[in-house]
């Protein structure tokens, strides 16, 4: 199969998905939260997918918890990318010791074990992220602290490898003739960054922004396994996997708890990771 | 060779302040008490502890007294497993960890080099195909879920291994499969690019001329130079495989280090952390200078510099 037809494939899955997880809660009969007295059903017509302990149909929630699972990936890798692209780009134009000195950040950040880093975070400023949104008049956020802190935490460790390869892209662009010529006509270094460079980063840029995605949600899926992520009654892949994942025993195996989420997660990630290989295929300098 | 290892521990010294003096003061500085229980501790018990435990003063006059026993050797006790100190912890954790994340290596690097060298020499063929959706797939599956998975059929369908625990050699087989599988995965898809590039040039094509076998050409000359960029990815991964996984040793109840780094965290514990982040910060300059010498013996041409 070539790039072109799998970009297309992978796409329209990924499309695909982000609509059932728009409109498949607001279709489905059931609701997420509320529960019934059918706990534990096997898949059967009423019910895709089963039921949970509380009764609750696990297709709605896998719906429900794609939402947060897609959002903090787009959310999370956007903040990576906003911070990397940034770094990476000022690191390699002002060079000399201001790139050392960067880059000897980077190093730093990189020395410290990242999933940790993000349990630091939301751990050390859950209380002081709710205070703050109380006191600027954000209250309705605040059951949502957690995910906002959440989006940030993930977008701040996953920004290093993302600052080191513009760095690398704008370290060679820089001595190109256009940039040169840019230069020497007197345009200012902000304008050349916008203007002249981040047209030319913006396919490599594309193409870790969707292998950023799902290390995100694989990443929010450890939290929530964790307890650290989205909290009950909301759902998330995270959560409804760790769910199923801690009533597999000997006595009652109830694989539907841990085959709808595992199919859907795996499924958008499958895909994403395609779509970020064919795209890297075709878009890459470095792959030619 | 030898300059160049005491130049590169040297310079790992200020990062190895930097980052020991950041986890402290950030643990200092969080909201939240390390000796916050469920039962409310009078202010003087908790003044008493503090002192024992060289928490009270300044933030400054604590950090100082944290690295004058840090530079004498002694990592002090922790907080919330009392009467413990971080180095008998660690003496009696990381030994389990490391012994599951050393197997979990062997089985990334095995398994991934020979996955990716097969995908890399029947390129775009059924068989390259095959083994890049089962590394796709690898990649896809969290440990989480490959783990009660991995119980599921080779502990409670199939009794062929223990469900969880420790003790005998059996113990150890499905936790360092759960997690080394998934980087073997990665591996195999590294190896392959990596494998991919380096028979395209021209000594690979000089060494088919001479009429070498083609597993010479590939095993003897190519497999060396393919090897790189994965020896530069095992370096980081040691260290964080060798600290030991949260979720799979919580799963198979291995008494490793891995829940007692991240619970250290959630407990405000600010020198079992700082014990464990010492050893997982050793271990990545320590893989790292030793992918370095790696480099060096895989390539010749590579000067250390």
């Amino acid at each position: 199969m070539n790039a072109r037809a799998t970009i297309w494939i992978a796409g329209g899955a990924l499309a695909f998905m982000v609509a059932l997880a728009l409109f498949g809660p607001i279709l489905s009969p059931y609701s997420y939260s509320q529960g019934s007295e059918r706990q534990f059903e096997p898949p059967s017509p009423q019910h895709w997918l089963g039921t949970d302990i509380h009764g609750r149909d696990v297709l709605t929630r896998v719906l429900h918890g794609a939402r947060v699972s897609l959002l903090v990936g787009v959310v999370g890798a956007s903040v990576s990318l906003t911070i990397g692209v940034l770094y990476g780009m000022v690191s390699a134009w002002c060079g000399g010791w201001i790139d050392q000195l960067m880059m000897r950040i980077v190093e730093i950040i990189y020395a410290l074990p990242r999933i940790i880093l993000v349990i630091i975070l939301i751990a050390l400023f859950d209380e002081k992220a709710k205070t703050w949104m109380e006191g600027a008049g954000l209250a309705s956020w605040v059951p949502h602290s957690r995910l906002i802190l959440l989006f940030i935490g993930l977008g701040l460790v996953e920004w290093l490898t993302m600052a080191r390869i513009v760095r690398g892209q704008v370290l060679s662009l820089k001595e190109r003739a256009f940039i040169q010529a840019a230069r020497v006509l007197g345009q200012s270094p902000h304008r050349i960054l916008l203007r002249h460079l981040l047209p030319n980063l913006a396919p490599i840029i594309l193409v870790y922004l969707t292998l950023t995605i799902p290390s995100v949600i694989l990443e929010e899926s450890f939290l929530s396994f964790l307890g650290l992520g989205v909290q009950a009654p909301q759902s998330s892949w995270g959560t409804l996997l760790s769910d199923g994942a801690s009533l597999v025993n000997p006595i009652k195996i109830y694989w539907w708890m841990l085959a709808g989420p595992a199919a859907f997660m795996a499924a958008t990630l499958l895909a994403l990771n395609f779509l970020g290989d064919a795209l890297r295929d075709r878009f890459d300098p470095r792959m030619r | 060779m030898i300059p160049f290892i005491l130049r590169r521990l040297l310079l790992a010294i200020p990062v190895f302040f930097i980052v020991v003096s950041a986890t402290f003061l950030l643990v200092r500085l969080a909201p939240g008490s390390p000796f916050a229980a469920e039962r409310k501790l009078s202010a003087a018990t908790e003044q008493r502890l503090k002192e024992k435990y060289r928490l009270d003063g300044t933030l400054g006059q604590q950090y100082r007294a944290y690295w004058g026993r840090l530079l004498r050797g002694d990592l002090g006790e922790s907080l919330k497993f009392r009467n413990r100190t971080v180095a008998e912890i660690l003496i009696q954790t990381l030994p389990k960890s490391l012994a599951i994340g050393a197997l979990a290596m062997l089985i990334a690097l095995g398994l991934g080099t020979v996955l990716g060298t097969a995908a890399a020499v029947h390129q775009n063929t059924p068989r390259d195909r095959a083994a890049m959706l089962a590394a796709l797939a690898g990649i896809c599956m969290p440990s989480f879920v490959l783990a009660p998975l991995a119980i599921l059929l080779f502990a409670i369908l199939l009794p062929l291994f223990p469900v969880a625990g420790w003790g005998t050699p059996s113990h150890l087989v499905l936790p360092s499969l759960c997690l080394g599988l998934p980087y073997a995965a990665y591996c195999a898809r590294l190896m392959r690019t990596s494998m991919l590039d380096v028979l395209n040039q021209d000594f690979v094509r000089t060494a088919r001329a001479k009429g070498l076998a083609e597993s010479a050409v590939v095993y003897r000359h190519a497999l060396r130079l393919a090897a790189l960029p994965l020896v530069s990815f095992a370096g980081p991964l040691a260290a964080h495989v060798l600290t030991g996984s949260l979720i799979v040793e919580e799963i198979f109840k291995v008494p490793g280090i891995g829940p007692f780094f991240v619970n250290s965290v959630f407990n405000r514990d600010p020198f079992l952390m700082g014990g464990c982040v010492i050893v997982y910060f050793t271990l990545l300059v320590l893989f790292n200078l030793l992918v370095d010498i790696l480099y060096t013996l895989l390539d010749r041409r590579i000067q250390l510099g």
